[in-house]
């Protein structure tokens, strides 16, 4: 949306939005809590808030969109497949920018050995799962991974129920920002371990439980738990360029949370607005 | 050079003298500058901000929070979840009271962003407003 904004403003006229969701906003409309839009609206929003307010900016821009529409190639020519319920099409542009956000780490691209049960999610999956369509994942909750969203979810588990035992991270300093440990943690007396490692996962048809290793010390323990919730990092989710071959440059561009990892929507809308006002103003 | 550093040391405000037995520390949580703040109560440092100095008042009174949540809708096109945000910030030890009368609350329809709703007897009621746009 911020791309199209800013090369809206600058005079660059047709423009194309593809998103595979019934609505726009992507991540934000997941998002509930506050802490969003204080540095580019100047007042504290939820992340819903958030895509509502700047849905209108959109809207404004008057920019061509098609919701349900599912991008699965693109080629070095800049032509842009995608399939939607009207059928497949393929439109080729001067400007192609992938805005697709980044994936969630999980479990398998850890080393953890273990079992396979039921009970592991990553955290965004349980917080679709709770936010969206009101599904609580678990009662006795361990989250693997001090980043902000797993933070976020041991605050969102607890309100609606379930124990937080603890949260684990292996490195020896919190990874989220340290206000979402104060409000979803120490508010909640959610214990933050760090330096720990989780080293295996337990239980046949469900999680029953984890080993973890303090690595400060060597001492090992173990931990019953019937879910598991993921915060162990994002990937900026790129396999369309990837299956392509193709490379960022010569009018293909990435933006966003695909570019890199930002802490702050703010950021990552700004720095949308600023791709988009460069390609309307014939920059490459 | 040793002009700008003569700049430097006038900008940094000189830490204001506190009462130490009431002095206690707190990480401001109002924007993710993340200020450490040293409050007894009537005095601040280290806020970088007015909204900072006036979270470390509070914070060391009874701390408060904006609590959000979802309620359950039961619609004609199936379940929705309706985000919500209390109006006002909330202290942390009513946290559970206010999620208590928020799961009791059930719609039927899909409000608008913006709404206002109401849980709790006229006593201790807290009200919400409805933070998204749903299908």
């Amino acid at each position: 949306m911020a791309v199209a904004v800013g090369a809206s403003s600058a005079g660059l006229k047709r423009i194309l939005l593809l998103e595979r969701h019934p609505r726009l906003g992507g991540i934000l409309n997941q998002c509930i809590h506050v802490g969003f839009g204080l540095r580019y609206f100047k007042e504290e929003l939820t992340g819903t808030e958030y895509a509502s307010r700047y849905n209108k900016l959109f809207q404004q821009a008057g920019v061509e969109v098609q919701t349900r529409s599912f991008v699965h190639k693109i080629s070095p020519r800049k032509e842009v497949t995608f399939v939607c319920p009207r059928g497949e099409f393929l439109v080729s542009a001067d400007h192609i920018v992938l805005a697709t956000g980044c994936r969630e780490r999980t479990r398998e691209m850890l080393t953890i050995p273990g079992t396979r049960p039921a009970g592991i999610f990553t955290a965004g999956l349980a917080q679709e799962m709770v936010n969206i369509h009101g599904l609580v994942p678990g009662k006795n909750v361990v989250v693997i991974g001090s980043g902000d969203i797993g933070l976020i979810m041991a605050r969102r588990m607890t309100l609606e129920g379930a124990k937080v035992l603890a949260v684990l991270e292996i490195l020896d300093h919190l990874s989220g920002l340290v206000r979402n440990k104060i409000q979803c943690l120490d508010d909640f007396g959610i214990p933050l371990y760090l330096s720990h490692e989780t080293t295996q996962i337990m239980g046949e048809d469900r999680v029953e439980g984890i080993r973890y290793r303090d690595n400060a010390t060597g001492k090992e323990n173990e931990m019953a738990c019937d879910t598991l919730l993921f915060s162990v990092g994002l990937i900026p989710e790129r396999d369309l360029l990837i299956d392509a071959g193709v490379e960022p440059g010569n009018g293909i561009h990435v933006a966003g949370n695909a570019d890199y990892v930002h802490d702050l929507v703010d950021w990552v809308t700004k720095d949308g607005e600023k791709l988009g006002r460069s390609l309307g103003s014939g920059g490459d | 050079m040793e002009k700008q550093a003569e700049k430097k040391t006038k900008r940094k405000k000189e830490p204001k003298p506190l009462n130490k037995d009431k002095a206690k520390r707190y990480t401001c949580i109002v924007c993710p500058a993340c200020c450490d703040l040293e409050t007894d109560g009537v005095e601040v440092n280290g806020a970088r901000c007015p909204k900072g100095e006036a979270f470390a008042k509070q914070e060391i009174i009874a701390p408060l929070r904006v609590i959000t949540t979802t309620v359950r809708s039961e619609t004609s096109k199936g379940v929705r979840m309706v985000p919500v945000k209390t109006t006002c910030a909330v202290p942390i030890a009513l946290i559970p009271e206010v999620m208590k009368q928020v799961k009791a609350l059930h719609l039927s329809e899909i409000p608008a962003i913006g709404t206002m709703l109401k849980t709790g007897s006229s006593s201790k009621s807290v009200e919400w407003v409805v933070t998204g746009e749903l299908d």
